[in-house]
């Protein structure tokens, strides 16, 4: 079955078949939300919230874009408004701690400590970075999103997001270089 | 090609973005020129560590917080008020007391009201001789509202003043 059936179910009064929505996308909204504002206490009520915003205004969803883009939208709108309220420099520490608690097949050779060292000094740079570079990172490499879903969620043409990709890996890059983290050439 | 014509091209080079002509002229580069090399080296640790970022999974019980969440919401009437995109405010539970608190002063105003009009509006009749073991069927509908009240409270968990 897909979102859009579901949707019409839920539409049609049979409220249980919500969970079915929450189910197929709560890692994706759940894993965003902790990307951009840290692994706090609010990361589960912000994502809970997605959800209810988006079972109250299941009436409003068009299709004009897939289900999850639009979810992604509410994500997104209210993440940058939970940053804009709770700021501060270090909102993002506990991210990198939950990203390493998570089980990993690559570091059990001596390349995958190596890796994953690599990806701890790039999760930091990328912490550094300013909003508008880190966000279409996020979304692009860590939720996979196109750049045209991207577009959509930040509603800007899909080409400032490719623009703005290749400037924040431009940047990741020379906080590497500068940090003496940039590779082994 | 200089080096400082190269920077801007690495992302794109790594990826293999660039035409044919353009990708032949930053690799003679670099084939001769170490810092160069090292950009290119960066820019494919950047790009192979941000693919390679583990997923985050939802907390358990996730899913089923939001249904309860919901299901709460449906119950106590929420309106299809505020839409997808709108600022966040307060989470859930204010709001969720006000209303229940809001319907629950409605329905004990409407039960009050069919237990003392009655009274106040034919005191005579709840006062008179019927009300003295004469007027059974005024006293029995009286003592009904009565019932009615204490057990619906007794059900919306008010404790009531059961007897």
């Amino acid at each position: 079955m897909t979102d859009e059936q579901i949707i019409g179910r839920v539409r049609g009064g049979e409220t249980r078949m919500f969970a079915e929505l929450v189910r197929r996308h709560e890692d994706l909204v759940y894993g965003m939300v902790v990307r951009f504002v840290g692994r706090s206490e609010d990361a589960e009520d912000i994502a809970q919230e997605v959800f209810l915003r988006a079972f109250r205004g299941l009436d409003g969803f068009k299709g004009e874009s897939k289900f999850s883009t639009w979810l992604y939208r509410v994500t997104w709108n209210l993440c940058t408004d939970w940053l804009r309220r709770n700021r501060r420099p270090d909102r993002r520490a506990d991210s990198v701690d939950e990203a390493d608690a998570l089980p990993d097949k690559r570091v059990d050779l001596e390349g995958g400590v190596l890796e994953e060292e690599q990806r701890v000094a790039v999760r930091e740079a990328l912490d550094r970075l300013d909003e508008k570079y880190r966000s279409v990172i996020v979304l692009h490499y860590y939720q996979k999103l196109s750049y045209d879903q991207i577009a959509a969620v930040l509603d800007m043409p899909a080409k400032t997001v490719e623009t703005r990709l290749y400037r924040a890996r431009k940047a990741l890059r020379e906080s590497l270089e500068s940090s003496g983290r940039g590779g082994d050439a | 090609m200089r080096c400082a014509q190269v920077g801007p091209l690495v992302e794109r080079y790594v990826d293999g973005a660039l035409d044919e002509a353009r990708a032949s002229e930053v690799a003679a580069h670099a084939a001769g020129c170490g810092p160069c090399r090292a950009r290119i080296a960066a820019a494919q640790a950047v790009r192979d560590a941000l693919a390679a970022e583990p997923a985050i999974r939802a907390p358990r019980g996730f899913s089923a917080r939001v249904m309860d969440a919901v299901y709460r919401e449906a119950l106590t009437g929420a309106p299809f008020g505020p839409r997808a995109g709108e600022p966040i405010r307060a989470v859930g539970a204010g709001r969720m007391y006000r209303r229940l608190g809001l319907s629950f002063l409605l329905t004990a105003g409407v039960l009050a009201a069919s237990l003392l009009i009655p009274r106040v509006a034919y005191p005579s009749l709840a006062e008179s001789g019927l009300s003295q073991g004469k007027g059974v069927v005024v006293r029995s509908a009286l003592d009904g509202a009565d019932t009615a009240v204490r057990g619906i409270l007794r059900e919306q968990g008010n404790g009531g003043n059961s007897r």
